[in-house]
């Protein structure tokens, strides 16, 4: 902030800077309202929930004003007084209403990106949701209905407490841990009417209201707990509450009132203008905590939930709190801590060629900066990663409205969304993801009344599973739909001249819904389209590093499995020497990696050599030919074997030597050069030279083709 | 050293109304090249090779953290011999926003040319592709050819950069 | 004179803007983006004067107000309430909770400072 000696106050504010922000927030409130909306119980909604979005609304509507956006703020303004009838249960929460809701989000979001983008917005869209949403909010249609109480404790509605603190004799206010009576009070709800009473001694020394979702023992442990069994009194208010409007959100008469003045002050009875207290958080004696003490410890201790609430549920989630940052800032923060990790190894590796490494304390020295590098590097990499919510959160739209359209009946569950993935792979896995839940949706689950007649539930169920997995993630598309039809895919297979056989197994049989322009769906819906879904999914998954597998059976249900790093920019990775060079196999792919004895390896007449992995043979790539090294001097007889696997097959990869295991810096080829058939990428080692990330998929692709002899990659990829 | 003498030169160019150039060895002959192209200028070092790459393109070296081809333009052109000595260099060119290392005997100097200082390109056949030379010039009894290095390097017949790269 | 100021508003362009005005006026400003935050600042700082927005999660500016109020540290400090609309009923609300007075936003710069000058002479 610039450092003015003017006591003034600048001429005017000029809003334009402040755009960015608010179209951030509006984004955001916009999405809070949606999320709240696709999850309220329409028998008995949850007051809370209700609250959120009226919250919501109105900031927008706020902010829509002060911007200038005057339409924008008139549909809000109608959005607020729909959500209020129905807080009071005058206007019944039905499906169309919601999706009425709904729409409107999606109106204002688009009029949102037409004044972002400073095109025209077309102001009939606008204009019409604005009257659609009038005509609801002035229908006295809907009577008072009769609204059920929730069956069971399984959803949780908001309930009210009365909540009293007392005091023992002759202490006062002050001898309470207020910072963290509030800090407990804000994780279990939301904290109304607070009143302290003047010191008779019957009166409670604080009373306040608590809206929670919590049950009263909870309510009541945290506060025993906190300030004493004898101090605390916890009261239920009655069952069904009315919905009391939090202060200040009646629909305010449109300026009715005294002028437009700018401010105005109260009359005070005595004056209580005044400065801030000194006296009172000084005074220890008696078992007050020191309020300064108790300030700067509650600064450090973030109340706000961080700590307990933040997973994906519904008050953590959607209320998320944050810095904003620049992509551009962080990558350049991820680049120049890369660089570190890379010069530290070329520092760790002179300093022991050096001799220098004779030093102890120089070694450690060294080794103490490496340590923290990694840490660094770390902690850089956790700032871009998000958690795969922001991908789950758009999937309950989807599936409601194309359910919708589509005449089916789907319940979609998900777990796991707080699972954090790079910001890079969350971007790119959105496609892909969307796509396999179109397909459950399209092809997968079966129309009711089909269900019905198979035995099953009318309501069919699509699960979006996250799950950490070996140094990567696993995310899964389940349904308990129709499943693959083996039959169907084989013909199909054959009438597109792929090679088939009776024995496959039907996970070979699976594969071939990969191949690209795959379909069977008889008409091809405008849904999921033409059958390119699956192969651009499978090669989008590939160029993420990541595989995808199938598992399904007729009548059962499909679930796609994929698997990914959990981020783009390094990877683990084991250096080899081939033909004296030295190359990296992403250690995702590697299973073992053993010293073969002469009698394992086995040559088989027209294919490649097989070695014994224990029980069975695995087909041996020798990779000098396929990476096209020539080699003057002869090759050692005894190299090791890394037995791989990808795409449900396995093969040993010959190599001469293991120099080591290292987190490397994924660097690209394609910046400066081109595409490689079977390198992946490139990085630096420590001895600052390049060292080439071997294709493991491309490279198994090529070596296991299954003609005669080995096929050289270039064609296999042209 | 070199970099300063680049440095240098930057410095005159600002004023300057002849173009500068850094002209280099190939073999026997002198060519000379857009100085604004060039990047730094490196000793010849190690080099990671390339599987299936052509000949000419020697591989890859790290470049501050960028991964960069080397070409080698003697082999490409058939020059008699391609040695690898102590006075050996890489030039690093900025092109279309690509970085590509080029191999040079030796680096001759930095040259500025007024436009009627520079002929235009030869009838018969020069080692490299008549298309992408320029110009000749003389500058202290030397024959400078002038080569478009960006028409050279970004064409199809060198394939360094591959259209369809980006998958 | 340069006082301390506890924003507190859940829209943080409100708050970019508050504080913008605030501190070309030489004023100190912390910042809370709800209630709940805004009483723990309040509660770790030596504020001259809190001004708040109504409409909040976890908790709301008149809560937050009543809050303050049976804080004795806080019973005579100035607090000021953001409004959009000059709502009759909400400044009633806001008067009876124990704020000190309203301030209508959009704000004019100079009125705002003009208010801060005033209740925290």
């Amino acid at each position: 902030m610039p450092r003015t000696n003017r006591p003034g106050a600048p001429a005017a504010v000029d809003l334009t800077r402040f755009l960015p922000m608010f179209f951030q927030e509006t984004e955001d409130h916009l999405a809070t309202m949606e999320g709240y909306l696709l999850r309220l119980d329409l028998r008995s909604p949850d007051l809370e929930a209700l609250n959120s979005i009226f919250r919501a609304a109105h900031s927008v509507k706020g902010n829509s004003t002060i911007f200038g956006a005057t339409r924008l703020a008139d549909v809000m303004h109608r959005i607020e007084t729909i959500l209020d009838h129905i807080r009071k249960e005058e206007l019944q929460p039905t499906h169309n209403v919601i999706s009425l809701l709904l729409e409107a989000c999606d109106t204002v979001r688009e009029e949102l990106r037409c004044l972002k983008d400073a095109a025209d917005a077309d102001p009939t869209a606008l204009q019409a949701m604005y009257e659609r949403l009038t005509q609801l909010a002035q229908s006295d249609a809907a009577p008072p209905a009769t609204l059920h109480e929730a069956a069971a404790p399984a959803t949780r509605r908001s309930a009210r407490f009365r909540i009293e603190v007392h005091l023992p004799e002759g202490k006062d206010i002050t001898a309470l841990p207020l910072a963290e009576l509030y800090a407990e009070l804000g994780t279990l709800g939301r904290v109304e009417d607070v009143q302290a009473s003047g010191g008779a001694s019957s009166a409670p020394a604080l009373s306040l209201f608590l809206l929670t979702p919590e049950r009263q023992q909870v309510v009541r442990a945290k506060l025993v707990s906190l300030l004493g069994t004898h101090n605390v009194r916890v009261e239920r208010q009655d069952a069904r509450p009315r919905p009391a409007l939090p202060a200040g959100t009646a629909l305010p008469a449109r300026a009715t009132s005294t002028g437009s003045a700018a401010y105005g002050l109260f009359p005070q009875e005595h004056s209580s203008i005044g400065p801030y207290d000194r006296s009172v958080g000084s005074v220890t004696q008696t078992g007050v905590l020191d309020s300064s003490a108790l300030g700067r410890r509650s600064m450090d201790h973030d109340p706000s939930g961080s700590a307990s609430g933040r997973r994906a549920t519904d008050r953590g989630y959607f209320d998320r709190s944050s810095i904003r940052v620049d992509v551009a800032k962080v990558d350049r923060l991820l680049n120049l801590v890369g660089e570190l990790v890379i010069a530290q190894s070329m520092l760790t590796e002179a300093t022991q060629r050096s001799g220098a490494g004779q030093d102890a304390g120089l070694r450690d020295s060294v080794a103490y900066v490496g340590r923290q590098t990694r840490d660094l590097q770390e902690a850089v990499m956790g700032i871009r990663l998000l958690p795969l919510d922001f991908l789950f959160s758009r999937m309950p739209r989807l599936v409601r409205d194309l359910a919708h359209k589509l005449g089916k009946d789907v319940e979609l569950v998900m777990h796991g969304g707080d699972a954090e993935l790079d910001k890079e792979l969350i971007e790119k896995l959105g496609d892909p993801l969307m796509h396999l839940v179109r397909n459950s949706l399209d092809h997968g689950i079966e129309l009711p009344a089909l269900r019905e007649a198979a035995g099953k539930s009318r309501r069919g169920s699509i699960q979006l599973r996250a799950v950490h997995q070996g140094g990567g993630i696993l995310v899964e598309v389940e349904d308990d739909g129709a499943g693959f039809d083996r039959e169907k895919i084989l013909r199909k297979a054959e009438e597109r001249g792929l090679r088939v056989h009776p024995g496959m197994s039907d996970e070979e049989v699976w594969q071939f819904v990969f191949a690209p322009g795959f379909t069977t769906a008889e008409e091809v819906s405008d849904v999921s389209g033409r059958g390119v879904g699956m192969d651009v999914v499978k090669r989008n998954i590939g160029a993420l590093s990541g595989h995808v597998d199938v598992r399904s059976s007729r009548g059962g249900g499909t679930t796609i499995a994929m698997r990914l790093p959990l981020t783009l920019a390094i990877l683990d990775g084991m250096i080899v020497e081939i033909g004296g060079e030295s190359f990296i196999v992403p250690l995702s792919f590697i299973s073992e990696a053993f010293l073969p004895q002469p009698g394992q390896i086995k040559s088989i007449t027209s294919g490649p050599q097989v070695v014994q992995v224990r029980e069975s043979y695995v087909p041996l790539l020798d990779l000098e030919p396929l990476l096209h090294i020539r080699r003057e001097a002869a090759r050692p007889q005894a190299g090791i074997a890394i037995v791989v696997e990808a795409d449900g097959r396995r093969a040993a990869l010959a190599v001469e030597r293991l120099l080591g295991q290292q987190q490397v810096v994924i660097k690209s080829l394609e910046a400066n050069y081109r595409r490689i058939p079977g390198i992946a990428g490139a990085t630096v080692l420590g001895n600052g030279r390049v060292a080439l990330i071997l294709d493991v998929n491309a490279l198994m692709r090529a070596g296991l083709a299954p003609m005669k002899g080995v096929e050289t990659l270039e064609a296999l990829q042209g | 050293m070199h970099n300063r003498v680049l440095n240098a030169a930057r410095a005159h160019m600002v004023a300057a109304p002849t173009r500068e150039f850094l002209a280099f060895q190939l073999g026997d002959e002198d060519y000379a090249i857009d100085i604004l192209k060039v990047q730094e200028i490196r000793v010849f070092g190690a080099v990671t090779k390339l599987p299936g790459a052509p000949d000419y393109i020697r591989g890859v070296i790290n470049l501050r953290g960028l991964i960069a081809p080397v070409i080698d333009l003697r082999i490409k052109f058939g020059f008699k011999e391609a040695v690898y000595g102590p006075f050996t260099v890489v030039i690093v060119l900025n092109v279309h926003e690509r970085l590509v290392a080029v191999v040079a005997d030796a680096v001759v100097d930095v040259v500025a040319l007024t436009d009627d200082e520079i002929r235009p390109p030869p009838e018969f056949a020069t080692s490299v592709n008549v298309e992408y030379v320029t110009g000749l010039a003389t500058k202290a009894e030397h024959m400078l050819i002038l080569l478009d290095i960006e028409k050279l390097i970004s064409s199809q017949e060198l394939g360094i950069f591959d259209v369809e790269a980006a998958v | 004179m340069k006082k301390l100021v506890l924003t507190v508003d859940d829209s943080a362009a409100i708050r970019e803007m508050l504080a913008y005005v605030l501190k070309s006026a030489g004023h100190r400003v912390i910042e809370a983006e709800d209630g709940m935050d805004g009483l723990q600042k309040a509660l770790g700082n030596q504020v001259d004067l809190v001004i708040t927005d109504q409409s909040m999660p976890k908790m709301d500016g008149i809560t937050l107000v009543k809050a303050l109020r049976a804080l004795p540290q806080y019973q005579r400090v100035p607090i000021l309430l953001l409004t959009t609309e000059s709502s009759d009923s909400m400044k009633e609300e806001g008067r009876s909770a124990g704020a000190t007075g309203w301030l209508v936003k959009p704000f004019d710069p100079n009125k705002l400072i003009e208010v801060v000058e005033k209740v925290t002479r």
